[in-house]
């Protein structure tokens, strides 16, 4: 019994001590604190920017544009159209543009499994607008691709002179782009050649790239 | 046991996140560096033509006092046609005597006659077993025009075998350039 007693009063003097040991630490803190947050101090600043577009547009210059042949063609038959490649944006371009075509579906006109025969593209720049009828240049043409075999282009070839096609903003090329069929295969007794190219249908898809000009440092 | 496999888990997991956080801190950075690209495309679809004459027959018998023999030559590609090419083979006993001339006309032959313009192709015979010839008198596509295989001489029994070949591009249409 007298041990029990005595035990009571020390739990009591141990949790006055913790109580007064866990105040001086939150006044210890508070103080702390208000000294930390007299010695803060803060500044600011802004700055505005935007960021630029890069656009390259694909428009009829004469005629319609890219468009469905009717016509049957022949080896040695050209089909032209004239379209407009317009940088846009407001950013300039890099030099140097890309040309990828490829057909759907894709077969010998395309494919190159008939060798040297197939579809060939090419591009040229008038300096101004295409004369339609005549598929003439009343200015200066700028070969930007000569005749190429479409199964070399699906996966993009580099256009030439292209720094003075659509590089710099709102600047316009007048392309045209031919489209060639070779064919040098004979049909015996109306029979044609195990690889052929003849009664083929495909759709060609151009795309044409462009890339940004190059990052610029500021300092001001 | 399974305690173990949580802890093990943990263990894995916080350097997969602290990974992942780089990478996501990282990831901006990349972006900014790569340069934007303009794209415009542009479709158009596009049909061959075929190029193919075919004779109705192919293989014609010659004998003592036979006459003359015709067939059809049909246009069966979907091109015109700037000519045809022939090759016509005689065969027969050695030693024997033959001769055939190959001619082409633009309508029907009305015995040895061509009412719609004609011209001679080729001479085959025993002296020249195979020999060619191009005619310029040619079918649009799907109409025919009408070859004669005429005997200038038959001593032997004699098998005339008649060959069509469209070349392109010297047989077929002249080209054409589109503006469109």
């Amino acid at each position: 019994m007298n041990q029990h007693r005595h035990t009571k009063p020390k739990e009591r003097r141990h949790g006055r001590a913790l109580a007064a040991g866990l105040f001086a630490v939150a006044v210890g803190l508070l103080a702390t604190a208000g000294v930390y947050a007299a010695l803060t101090g803060a500044a600011t600043g802004t700055e505005s920017v935007s960021s630029g577009t890069l656009n390259l547009t694909l428009t009829p210059d004469v005629g319609a544009g890219f468009s469905n042949f009717t016509g049957k063609m022949a080896p040695g038959d050209t089909n032209n159209v004239y379209v407009n490649l317009n940088n846009s944006g407001s950013l300039a371009s890099a030099a140097g543009m890309t040309l990828a075509v490829a057909g759907a579906p894709a077969n010998a006109l395309t494919d190159g499994s008939v060798p040297g025969e197939g579809l060939t593209v090419s591009a040229t720049q008038c300096s101004v607008t295409w004369t339609l009828v005549s598929g003439s240049c009343a200015g200066t043409t700028t070969t930007l691709l000569a005749a190429t075999p479409v199964s070399t282009l699906s996966g993009g070839v580099a256009l030439s002179n292209i720094p003075a096609l659509a590089a710099a903003t709102g600047q316009v090329g007048h392309v045209q782009i031919s489209l060639g069929l070779t064919g040098t295969e004979t049909s015996v007794n109306g029979v044609p050649p195990a690889k052929t190219i003849q009664g083929l249908s495909t759709t060609l898809t151009y795309t044409f790239t462009e890339q940004q000009r190059t990052g610029i440092t500021t300092n001001q | 046991m399974k305690h173990h496999t949580h802890s093990h888990a943990r263990r894995t997991a916080t350097p997969v996140a602290v990974l992942l956080g780089m990478v996501v801190l990282l990831a901006p950075t990349r972006a900014g560096a790569a340069r934007t690209a303009g794209q415009a495309t542009g479709t158009s679809s596009v049909t061959s033509g075929t190029w193919a004459a075919t004779a109705a027959s192919t293989s014609f018998v010659f004998t003592a006092g036979s006459g003359e023999l015709d067939t059809a030559v049909t246009n069966t590609g979907t091109l015109a046609l700037r000519s045809v090419a022939y090759t016509a083979t005689a065969s027969g006993p050695p030693g024997g005597q033959a001769s055939f001339v190959v001619l082409a006309c633009r309508s029907p032959w009305r015995g040895r006659t061509c009412t719609g313009g004609g011209a001679r192709v080729l001479r085959v015979g025993a002296r020249r077993p195979t020999a060619t010839g191009t005619s310029t008198v040619v079918p649009v596509p799907g109409a025919s025009t009408y070859l004669q295989i005429r005997p200038q001489q038959v001593g032997v029994p004699t098998t005339v075998t008649l060959a069509t070949a469209v070349v392109a591009p010297a047989d077929v249409r002249a080209s054409i350039v589109t503006n469109q």
